[in-house]
């Protein structure tokens, strides 16, 4: 067994209703899958998130890192990301005064 | 005639302090430039400094007057934002001899104090670390018709603190989570934030350390904790990772400055902060000084200069 393969690793998991970080305990299920798409480095879960941001397809899915450190810089991106939408909708209503058709959007 | 005459001189007056309007890379700055977006015109112009070929007494000079200019142009500025009553809010971060210090020495230089001030605060009391983090920064905020520049700023919980171990993880993930959103705010309110990031290679900072180290009059900026910190260096650069890409917002955008060479350094980073605000030059209205009205002597008499204690004339 490979040095690694004893420490535990990190699942994010983005759905429509929530973004959930889950730990995984070497063996235990699920492990393996996690190591086969692992990411490592803080930079390449950045590198990814831009990837998928840029691709417009959507965030869902399970995402696995090795570190909680990148796996909480992933989710915290994909949360800013959904709340930078809100402020931004925020700020087209809050500023709306009514001579424009809508208010954006 | 006269009157013409007096046009065209003002006209040559207002050209020299604008600097050369028919300048391309000037007129292409101040077009692109714009304060929600990234569209600063990075014009690729061809600068002595850029070129390694040029002697040093003509880049030197070349650096001496566009210093000159752009001190000229942040004069504008300052002008424009104490008549337009604008906020203004710069954050210089960066690595320890990264430049900052001396850029910002440049940009209040020829400035008003009472408009144009710097904030280098301290560690925080045993008080303010009780206090919300932010507090201690919202205190200095800038007023209707002043600018701050801040040399550090609230970014030390992500960079130093968290480097160094100062704050603990959740106060660290908190600060990524509150900071946007409290320059959101700031935004909001009516405040401009400019954040500039001094970037300096492992090496150039290593070779400025020891010319510190070296200079009695640089000594003192060098502290323990710059010495740990070039211990750090790759948590250093994590940190500003995490920090730049969890930071950047469109109301409130990181530039980052090459820094490794300090004139081309302070150069960029003044004209870019010009760039990003549509200042105008207003000439301010002709004065006539009226005639002194005649004083009445009422019997004073200037005491004796001995009773003063005048500075040594030893110049």
């Amino acid at each position: 067994m490979a040095e690694t393969d004893t420490l535990p690793m990190f699942n994010v998991i983005i759905d429509s209703h929530s973004v959930t970080l889950r730990k995984i305990m070497p063996r235990r299920p699920g492990y393996r899958a996690a190591k086969k798409k692992m990411i490592l480095r803080q930079r390449d879960a950045i590198e990814f998130f831009r990837r998928l941001k840029a691709a417009g397809k959507g965030f869902d899915g399970v995402y696995s890192f090795q570190f909680l450190d990148t796996a909480k810089t992933f989710a915290m991106l994909f949360l800013e990301a959904m709340e930078k939408e809100v402020q931004d909708n925020m700020d087209r209503v809050q500023a709306y005064d009514g001579t424009a058709d809508s208010s954006g959007g | 005639m006269g009157k013409k005459k007096k046009r065209k001189g003002e006209k040559r007056a207002d050209k020299k302090i604008r600097g050369n309007k028919n300048d391309d890379s000037a007129r292409k700055t101040k077009k692109e430039a714009s304060l929600g977006g990234v569209t600063v015109a990075d014009a690729p112009t061809p600068s002595p400094l850029a070129d390694p070929n040029t002697p040093k007494k003509k880049r030197n000079k070349f650096y001496e007057r566009e210093m000159r200019r752009l001190h000229v142009e942040l004069v504008v500025l300052q002008e424009w934002i104490k008549r337009e009553g604008r906020r203004v809010v710069v954050i210089f971060e960066g690595r320890d001899a990264a430049g900052k210090g001396g850029v910002i020495k440049r940009i209040i230089e020829p400035l008003n104090p009472r408009i144009c001030r710097v904030v280098a605060l301290g560690t925080p009391t045993d008080r303010q670390k009780t206090q919300w983090y932010f507090q201690r920064y919202a205190a200095e905020l800038p007023a209707a018709g002043e600018m701050v520049l801040f040399d550090r700023s609230w970014y030390n919980r992500a960079g130093v603190e968290r480097v160094m171990g100062f704050c603990t993880d959740s106060e660290y993930w908190e600060f990524l989570r509150s900071c946007p959103e409290y320059e959101r705010m700031l935004v909001r309110s009516g405040a401009t934030i400019v954040k500039y990031w001094f970037s300096v290679s492992d090496e150039e900072q290593e070779r400025r350390f020891k010319a510190r180290a070296k200079d009695p009059t640089k000594r003192w900026k060098l502290s323990p904790m710059d010495l740990e910190s070039r211990n750090r260096w790759q948590a250093y650069s994590r940190a500003k990772d995490e920090m730049l890409v969890h930071t950047d917002i469109a109301q409130a955008r990181w530039y980052v400055v090459n820094s490794d060479d300090k004139k081309r350094a302070r150069l960029n980073c003044i004209s870019h902060l010009l760039s990003l605000f549509p200042y105008e030059y207003a000439v301010p209205k002709k004065m006539k000084l009226p005639k002194r009205a005649p004083e009445k002597r009422e019997g004073y008499l200037r005491p004796p200069l001995e009773n003063q204690n005048f500075v040594p004339e030893i110049y």
